[in-house]
């Protein structure tokens, strides 16, 4: 049997640039050649129960970490010591995850990504809970837009493609069979 | 933080609360001793949504609400179906009916398990998020976690996935379960039940502030049954009506302080919908097993305690896993899984019961079945003056004491109720200058 492996997209597709997220973990799933329509997960903590006993989680979100928009960043958590965290300081997530590393920050701050209840704290969690992937992988995409709407900034639409590669890369070395969002996806693999 | 205290004075700002799907912000002013203003600002996303369904066909109404609230997806399609089968003349069949019920049962385990253990036991457990109760108190989030899981099955066998459900269509479903496959969750179900009343006995110990607000209580209230997806609506002063009258008498208004509506009722002002109030209109109609962990919860037939909520939503998860493993025995797929739907002209009004409370929607289309108007009223902005009263309550009970108490005590008289924002646990970044 596959190892088994989730790709998520999180964020909200009628938040502008934040539907970047689902829109590359559903471009996946096509990729791969199943018509799988994946939810997006609106919080991390959607997470929870879903990612349980992966190998890998590919997670995909926007982000607003003050880098360009439209930049792609992927950033592989199972290397980063997160944060203890912050479940409640209401803005952890990925780049609290990131700038944790290495320094132990107990109340690290930022508004790197646009939920509340972030990646940090759902991991944490899942890990104390035995219940967390063994490897958590995040490409994020810096968003410049987050208003009510549907429509992408032109930097992050531009950044899409490349964002699906990524994962498809991520996944494509791991794995042979890929779930998303729950579902399995038999298959003869991605990737090489 | 910004308190600013002055003898007896002290100001309470909460600036930005983040999250996509709910920013605000809170304000509380005392004066001389007095509290002289509490302004919660809960921000709404219902009001983009508003404008973005206008001249879209009803077929899209139900997934795109879904949206609107990333745990509570199934609540926005029920009371968008029923508001269109109300506007059409459309009636479901009561398989189709129970199957709805079937798959609202989920979404009540999986978002009462979240706010139950990772967002408010940990107010009661002096830790100060879900992550030091999970290190505290492993086998209790684990526990949790799994209630989560079994919720997240439900859906995903009811509604195709978990996520924003995509089985779910105007008259019904796009097809019916097959009976093996929702069988297949009658043992998952009752494991999750054992751990729905090992959450009862459990919060029974937690240690409860003596607070007791004084509440109008506004909820459905079916004939014999405890309301989930149907019924008129009632309230705790003798109102009952249907969701359409219920909506003549909801007015909305702007204050200064919120770019959000706060709604009272007409003629009677501040009401809470929610487990309290649920509880307290129909704890009569909850079966034996879920009266049996009211009992061991400390409950008596009405919970006027806001701080006692984490206890009644444990009472109803007792009841959500009761009542899906019911349906599941009696299940009959419904042949065929919707109801025809023809558009006509015309307005309709659908009222369920999120796990947050009482949500509405009332739709007008035109003859092609596009929407001409849509109001949508989430429990949250129904809550938002009752959660003042309380955060008022709860600045006086508590104005002698540390900011750190008193920040705490604020924070958790908000998550009381749960209110979509209460996603981001300890949201209120309260901040004391005093001068």
């Amino acid at each position: 049997m596959s190892a088994r492996v989730v790709v998520a997209g999180i964020g909200s597709e009628y938040r502008s640039d934040d539907g970047a997220g689902p829109f590359v973990a559903r471009r996946v799933a096509e990729l791969v050649g199943e018509a799988v329509d994946i939810g997006p997960l609106g919080e991390p903590l959607d997470l929870l129960g879903r990612w349980d006993g992966a190998e890998l989680a590919i997670l995909v979100d926007a982000t607003c970490s003050g880098a360009a928009p439209g930049s792609v960043a992927v950033h592989d958590l199972d290397a980063l010591v997160v944060p203890r965290a912050v479940v409640g300081s209401g803005r952890d997530d990925l780049a609290a995850a990131v700038a944790g590393s290495g320094s132990g920050a107990s109340a690290v701050r930022t508004e790197a990504s646009t939920h509340g209840i972030g990646l940090a704290a759902a991991l944490a969690i899942a890990r104390v809970a035995g219940r967390a992937p063994r490897r958590v992988v995040v490409v994020g995409i810096e968003g410049r837009e987050f208003g009510f709407g549907v429509d992408m900034s032109p930097d992050v639409v531009a950044a899409l493609p490349g964002a699906v590669r990524s994962v498809l890369e991520i996944a494509g070395l791991e794995i042979a069979g890929l779930e998303i969002a729950g579902l399995e996806i038999a298959g003869p693999g991605i990737g090489p | 933080m910004t308190h600013r205290r002055q003898s007896a004075d002290l100001t309470i700002e909460v600036p930005g609360l983040a999250r996509v799907e709910g920013e605000g912000g809170l304000r509380v002013e005392v004066r001389g001793g007095e509290v002289v203003s509490v302004a919660l600002n809960i921000f709404e996303p219902p009001r983009f949504f508003e404008g973005f369904l206008r001249s879209r066909s009803f077929e899209e109404v139900p997934d795109v609400t879904a949206r609107i609230c990333g745990i509570c997806p199934v609540a926005y399609q029920m009371s968008a179906c029923a508001a269109i089968e109300d506007a059409f003349g459309v009636t479901v069949d009561g398989r189709v009916a129970a199957l709805r019920r079937l798959l609202y049962c989920g979404e009540w385990v999986q978002s009462h398990a979240l706010h139950v253990y990772l967002l408010h036991a940990p107010d009661f457990l002096g830790c100060a998020d879900a992550v030091e109760l999970a290190q505290l108190d492993r086998a209790a989030v684990q526990r949790g976690l799994e209630l989560k899981r079994v919720g997240n099955l439900l859906m995903e066998a009811v509604g195709g996935r978990s996520v924003h459900p995509v089985n779910v269509r105007v008259g019904g479903f796009y097809r019916a379960p097959r009976p093996e496959d929702l069988r297949a969750l009658l043992e998952p179900l009752r494991r999750a039940l054992d751990a729905s009343l090992a959450t009862a006995e459990w919060v029974a110990g937690f240690d409860y502030p003596d607070v007791e607000g004084e509440y109008l209580f506004v909820a459905l209230r079916p004939d014999g049954a405890y309301p989930i997806d149907s019924g008129p609506v009632a309230s705790s002063d003798g109102l009952e009506t249907t969701p359409g009258g219920f909506a003549e008498l909801v007015v909305e208004e702007h204050v200064e302080h919120s770019t959000a509506l706060h709604a009272r009722l007409a003629g009677r002002g501040a009401y809470l919908t929610g487990p309290l109030a649920r509880y307290a209109l129909n704890s009569a109609s909850l079966p034996e097993i879920a009266r049996q962990a009211s009992a061991a919860a400390g409950l008596g037939p009405v919970c006027t305690n806001p701080f006692r909520s984490i206890a009644v939503r444990a009472v109803e998860l007792v009841f959500a896993c009761d009542e899906a493993i019911r349906l599941i025995e009696r299940y009959e797929p419904p042949d065929p899984p919707a109801a025809e739907v023809r558009p006509v002209a015309g307005v309709g009004h659908g009222a369920t019961e999120a796990p947050r409370g009482l949500l509405l929607h009332r739709y007008a289309f035109d003859a092609e079945g596009l929407v001409r108007e849509a109001r949508i009223v989430p429990p949250t902005s129904q809550n938002q003056l009752s959660i003042e009263d309380d955060l008022r309550r709860v600045v006086v009970a508590s104005i002698g004491a540390g900011d750190g108490e008193l920040t705490a005590r604020c924070e958790q008289a908000v998550r009381n109720h749960d209110p979509c924002i209460s996603c981001a646990a300890h949201f209120l970044d309260v901040e004391v200058e005093r001068s």
